[in-house]
């Protein structure tokens, strides 16, 4: 086996590319890879890699503070010659 | 120290409407009180007037009180404080309305920021006129065009 405790070193990696590759596309671990002796990249699944793209997309929750800023389209008043002012005059006057 | 403003019903109400002449300048300014840090001060009278004026143009109920609960999250988010009309706003308002010389939901309005020491934004020129000298006020484009919160004097 080329991956020892989820680390692989550059002469294996070189080596045994195809069966690295299927070991981290089965793992859901990153595998390290080592070159004399230090750490240089890790390798992860793809599937890995999305999940982590999306965990870290930041949050628009649509809801609250967010609503008022990207109002969806459905909530949005769309009246001919609707005038906020004159809207608000017409319950107070 | 965190800010605080007060906005009038036509601002938010303007923020939801497409066609409302002042759309595009209410959702920038929106937009810059909720994303700084800036509390929104309104009396509960903001909402209701918003959410009867939202359903009086889209008649749906269901998109009504979703835009109520949407003002609740954004309480909940510590990003607006609801001022509740009570007895002791109610001496605060007798004490101070005929020097606005407004009708009492403007003068409700003008007080609570009064009251709570912020400036009022709003695109209501009858608001604005009658609180000049009293209460700081301004519109929207005004607002951003200053970049700066103001400071209550």
């Amino acid at each position: 086996m080329y991956i020892v405790e989820n680390t692989v070193s550059v002469s294996d990696l070189r080596k045994h590319t195809i069966d690295v590759m299927k070991g981290v596309a089965r793992s859901s671990k990153p595998v390290v890879v080592f070159s004399r002796s230090k750490p240089k990249i890790v390798l992860i699944s793809y599937q890995n890699y999305a999940a982590n793209e999306e965990s870290e997309r930041p949050i628009h929750s649509g809801r609250g503070a967010d609503f008022f800023i990207n109002t969806p389209e459905k909530f949005l008043i769309h009246k001919k010659g609707c005038d906020a002012v004159k809207e608000i005059r017409k319950l107070r006057d | 120290m965190t800010s605080s403003i007060s906005i009038d019903s036509s601002v938010f109400l303007s923020g939801l409407t497409t066609t409302d002449p002042s759309f595009a300048v209410s959702k920038a300014f929106l937009k810059k009180i909720v994303t700084g840090n800036i509390l929104i001060i309104v009396p509960v009278l903001v909402l209701f007037e918003v959410l009867h004026a939202y359903f009086r143009n889209t008649k749906d109920l269901k998109k009504t009180d979703e835009v109520f609960q949407n003002f609740i999250d954004l309480n909940i988010e510590k990003k607006i404080r609801f001022i509740n009309i009570e007895a002791d706003f109610l001496s605060y308002f007798v004490a101070r309305h005929y020097e606005i010389d407004l009708k009492t939901l403007d003068s409700v309005i003008a007080l609570v920021a009064q009251k709570n020491h912020c400036p009022l934004v709003t695109w209501d020129k009858k608001l604005l006129k009658n609180c000049k000298g009293k209460i700081q006020t301004m519109t929207p484009a005004e607002f951003l065009r200053k970049r700066t919160i103001p400071v209550y004097k």
